[in-house]
């Protein structure tokens, strides 16, 4: 090819270029000049718009198909700046048809101002308005320009303050959210779940809003609907949650705490309560307090009350975040780990004196000791020496070894937002790099009955006691049974997940679930809570040292024990021991899973008072003390919460000890 | 860099593409309002893209575009990964799986695939000059091309494949191919339509009815062409004036920042304004013929003609979407549109060109 044939060549492509750029020079005159005035009625004098029509968020289910969370219609008024000449008339005529102060609506409109919307974007004043007002407005909508009553779906919490943190509430999107979700097709006005499974699925139940295209005239009328599209509801979802159960948490958790606060410990705030399937992992209930009615963000929140729950800590989700120390409810993790390791028989005793022997000589709760003790009576009476003495022969190593076989320490798996913590199971290498300190064998024994180091979430425990109860699977906890479309098709359907099987001998979880269903029976540091329960019960009590207040209580159980179809772990920040506290939640949510029908008032009712043995206490525990029980108990009951030892008996702690974590108490 | 080497830079094109890319921070701008509340969102990103475009310019500048003949099998091997990785790793943004996500930003390797298949092309259309007027040769040609196009269009990136054909018919043209084979290729192409048309993704099939008849989907497919003509059409003469565009600003054009930057143009600086980008692109495509028949080798001259096919085709595609001249698909506006991906790709492209042009002693000495 000779290089003119190029040239050519080329000079062909600028010639086609060329005529390109005069095609589309050409057709812009056409639209811009010839055509100019036939759009610019179509863009000004008759505009069209498109009105956003919300599609409806999916609903959620129980585990029985009940809805727990649906979804309203609800007329919303709004205003629309680009539309008012004069807002402070406008807000002058609307202010008696709203029942709304004329400073409160203009804060609402200043407050979405500040947000600098377009003034296209029509500003809600009030939500969910009656009919009457519906009309009144309506009737004055002359006075009324660029007020607007749209039909709008809006999230109904049905059940109000129920598992909120699990569910979670929605909001209209913000700032930062909109530059993070834009390229998935998040606008501008979307509400979007902003915690939990509302959050974590929010893309599957947001559905996809819809539209009309209308033609308004000069003041913003729609003249003639152009063209519709339907929005498309949001997928539901089935949850694992029992509805009974959850209400009866709910309510069961406010009430015991109102009474724990009352009776001595008034920083019991918070707790965390759980409860799962052992056969499955499906979580069954979930409640953290303190809570919040997520319907609090539909009507729109009054400031008063948004800065009244500022550092309540409303928003954390105490299962899955709270870390606490496990307490007693350990101590059958120890009896594992000393059994399957063979440092000890189901028919070994150890005498219990009230005082252990070695290192620094902790102390029994009990002071006056248990006497011998095999396990079944050191897990029914909660025995510290026992258990300091399986610490002292298995070792730091071996107690991480089992916590970790067992999920301590570990993420549960739980899909949910915001995420899980993962806990500590302490160990040698663990202080090392936390504290740059080598392991003291003294810590091991505050290690073998639930205090010091450890941290763990709720979850975690649960899941741990879930593992007893079915004798050695670990499952994956999980929330979300299936996702289905509106058209009722099962889009996903979530099928329980095996973490792992542990290596643990069907001969040692029998004697550990036997130990624990002596908690709950005569002697048991449960008894009182369970002595008229019809279904054998295994559970553990237990009191989590807290260095910044009072003690944390924990109860953790399971039940049917030779069938175990629920497992259950509470905790009350502060509520000072685990069977008052905690026992009485458990005995409501027992009562609600199994239909058993409320006993006697006086034996569950945390109004009543809890029944204990009279004896001399120490002055500051005066508070919890009340009245002697109204039916006598047997002797050997003890109510182990009311034996703690003294602060005085803390500090008769030998002197070279003093540095280590108290090993003192428990219970 | 050599002294002699920047006296050749071509200064009228550089001060053409700077004058381009300010004219896109006021649109940018102005198609943020709207969408966001920080109206200076856009352009504050977009100005970062900018100085890593002007920064990759330089660094083409650099090397001789020799250099980047020896590199090609190998940009060839790491475009053919890249996309590769698009379909395994790669994120969906508005229903096409084409980008990586990389922390807070997304990257889209197509836009970078296009400038490797003109380099690619370029070498074997230059070492093969005989060969290449047999169907032999020009099916080679095909394959350099068909291979990347099946990953693209299994994301699918319509215009993408689109601009890929363009760029090889444009490479075939001037390299030297008989006319006559180019005509019948082109002919068998357009009977094939109607059998590509299955092939074809329902909403693909629906910007096409749209295209011929908008109003069959006035709120869906249709919406975009119909809103687009409104703005563009009601710009007028002067346009609405920066910032004053009710269609941008009522967000009745989509994507305004990136595809349908062109309209939120005709809209507020009017026919005037269309006019002037219009021009200021077609001063840069005729340097750029001028440049390819300065070449010293044929090596240059079929890069810049792949560059500018590839930029002309950019430009009809873009403007003519948005005044119902073509189909909409989703290919940006060179040196106008939103987006890091597609800047620094042009920058490159531009590298090139200017490259070319600085290194074509066969006629300075």
């Amino acid at each position: 090819m000779t290089s003119m044939k190029l040239e050519s060549r080329l000079k062909v492509l600028l010639a086609f270029i060329i005529t390109i750029f005069v095609v589309i020079s050409l057709r812009l005159g056409y639209l811009q000049i010839l055509q100019n005035e036939e759009f610019q009625r179509l863009s000004e004098g008759n505009r069209i718009r498109l009105i956003t029509q919300r599609a409806p968020r999916g609903q959620m289910f129980d585990s029985d198909n009940e809805p727990i969370v649906s979804t309203r219609y609800a007329y919303t008024v709004s205003l629309v700046p680009m539309e008012i000449k004069n807002m402070e008339a406008v807000i002058g005529e609307l202010s008696p048809l709203l029942n709304m102060t004329h400073k409160d609506i203009r804060e609402q409109v200043e407050a979405a101002q500040k947000k600098k919307l377009p003034s296209y974007y029509p500003i809600p004043v009030k939500t969910d308005i009656s009919d009457e007002t519906l009309v009144k407005i309506e009737e004055k909508s002359l006075e009324l320009p660029g007020v607007m009553i749209e039909e709008q779906p809006v999230r109904d919490y049905l059940q109000g303050d129920f598992a909120s943190h699990l569910i979670g509430y929605v909001r209209g999107i913000d700032e930062e959210e909109l530059k993070v979700m834009k390229k998935d097709g998040y606008k501008i006005g979307d509400i979007i779940g902003k915690m939990g499974l509302e959050k974590l699925y929010d893309k599957l139940i947001r559905g996809v809003d819809g539209g009309q295209q209308v033609e308004v005239d000069n003041r913003g009328r729609p003249v003639k609907i152009l063209g519709q599209k339907n929005p498309i509801p949001g997928n539901d979802l089935y949850l694992t949650i029992d509805k009974t159960l959850q209400i009866a948490t709910e309510k069961s958790m406010q009430e015991t705490m109102e009474h724990v606060q009352k009776n001595g410990f008034p920083n019991a705030q918070k707790a965390a309560a759980v409860a799962i399937n052992p056969k499955n992992g499906k979580i069954l209930a979930m409640s953290s307090k303190t809570s919040f009615d997520p319907n609090l963000f539909i009507k729109g929140l009054p400031k008063k009350k948004w800065e009244e729950m500022q550092g309540t800590g409303w928003s954390n989700n105490n299962v899955t975040i709270g870390e606490y120390p496990p307490g007693s409810p350990f101590k059958p993790l120890m009896g594992i780990a000393a059994l399957e390791e063979g440092q000890v028989t189901s028919d070994e005793t150890i005498t219990c004196t009230g005082r252990y022997w070695l290192w620094h000589k902790p102390r029994c709760w009990k002071s006056s000791g248990h006497g011998k003790v095999d396990i079944y009576k050191a897990l029914q009476q909660s025995c510290n020496v026992y258990f300091y003495e399986m610490g002292n022969r298995l070792g730091i190593d071996v107690i991480s070894r089992y916590a970790k076989m067992f999920g301590l320490g570990e993420k549960t798996g739980l899909a949910l937002i915001p995420e899980e913590k993962p806990g500590v199971v302490p160990s040698k290498e663990w202080k090392q790099e936390t504290y740059n300190e080598p392991w003291y064998p003294g810590e091991t024994l505050s290690i073998a009955i639930g205090q010091g180091f450890h941290s763990y979430t709720p979850l975690q425990i649960v899941n741990y006691i879930a593992t007893i109860a079915n004798e050695g699977t670990l499952y994956r906890p999980y929330v979300l049974d299936r996702i289905v479309t509106p058209e009722g098709k099962l889009l996903k359907q979530y099928d329980p997940q095996v973490r792992r099987q542990l290596p643990i001998k069907k001969e040692t979880f029998e004697i550990i679930k036997e130990g624990m269903s002596r908690v709950t029976q005569p002697g048991g540091t449960a008894y009182n809570y369970f002595k008229d329960f019809p279904i054998p019960v295994g559970g553990k009590t237990g009191t989590a040292q807290n260095s910044q207040g009072d003690d944390h209580g924990w109860f953790v159980c399971f039940a049917p024990v030779d069938d175990p179809q629920i497992a259950i772990a509470i905790l009350v920040e502060q509520g000072g021991h685990g069977g008052s506290a905690a026992g009485p939640i458990a005995r409501a949510m027992l009562d609600a899973f199994f239909g058993i029908e409320k006993p006697q008032e006086q034996d569950i009712s945390p109004s009543q008072p809890l029944p204990q043995q009279p004896q001399p206490v120490p002055a500051q525990n005066e508070a919890v003390q009340t009245p002697p029980p109204s039916e006598a108990i047997e002797s050997q009951v003890t109510s182990e919460e009311n034996q703690q030892p003294s602060l005085q008996e803390h500090s008769n702690i030998s002197e070279e000890d003093s540095n280590l974590p108290i090993v003192g108490t428990g219970e | 860099m050599d002294r002699k080497l920047l006296k050749n830079l071509d200064y009228s094109v550089v001060i053409t593409v700077c004058i381009l890319l300010s004219y896109s921070l006021f649109i940018i701008t102005s198609a943020s309002f709207g969408q966001f509340a920080d109206v200076y969102y856009y352009l504050k990103r977009q100005i970062v893209w900018d100085i890593l475009g002007i920064s990759i310019l330089i660094f083409i500048l650099s090397i001789d575009y020799n250099v980047i003949k020896k590199a090609s099998r190998y940009l060839y091997g790491f475009m053919i990964v890249l996309l590769l990785a698009v379909l395994l790793i790669g994120a969906e943004h508005g229903g096409a799986k084409s980008w990586i996500d990389i922390g807070p930003f997304s990257m889209q390797p197509s836009e970078f695939s296009k400038i490797i298949i003109i380099i690619i092309l370029a070498k074997y259309l230059s070492e093969n000059e005989t060969l290449i007027k047999t169907w032999r040769g020009i099916f080679l040609a095909f394959l350099y091309v068909g291979i990347p196009l099946l990953f693209i269009l299994k994301q699918p990136d319509l215009g993408t494949a689109l601009v890929f054909f363009a760029i090889l018919f444009g490479m075939l043209f001037a390299g030297g191919v008989p006319i006559k084979k180019l005509m019948l290729i082109a002919g068998s192409g357009i009977a094939a339509l109607p059998i590509l048309w299955n092939f074809l993704d329902k909403y693909q099939k629906n910007r096409l009815i749209v295209f011929i008849d908008p109003n069959v989907d006035p709120l869906g497919a249709g919406y975009h062409v119909i809103q687009s003509k409104i703005a563009v059409g009601s710009g007028g003469l002067m346009g609405k004036g920066l910032f004053k565009g009710t269609q941008n600003l009522l967000n009745f054009l989509p994507e305004q920042h990136t595809d349908f930057i062109f309209s939120v143009i005709g809209e507020e600086l009017g026919f005037i304004g269309a006019i002037v980008l219009l021009s200021l692109y077609l001063f840069l495509l005729w340097k750029g013929i001028k440049i390819a028949m300065a070449a010293k080798d044929k090596f240059g001259t079929l890069l810049v003609v792949g560059v500018l096919s590839m930029y002309t085709f950019h430009i009809l595609e873009n403007v003519g979407m948005t005044i119902g001249l073509m189909p909409i698909t989703g290919i940006p506006l060179p040196f106008m549109s939103y987006g890091g991906s597609s800047t620094l790709a042009n920058m490159i492209a531009l590298g090139i060109i200017l490259n070319v042009r600085m290194r074509r002693q066969k006629i300075m000495f």
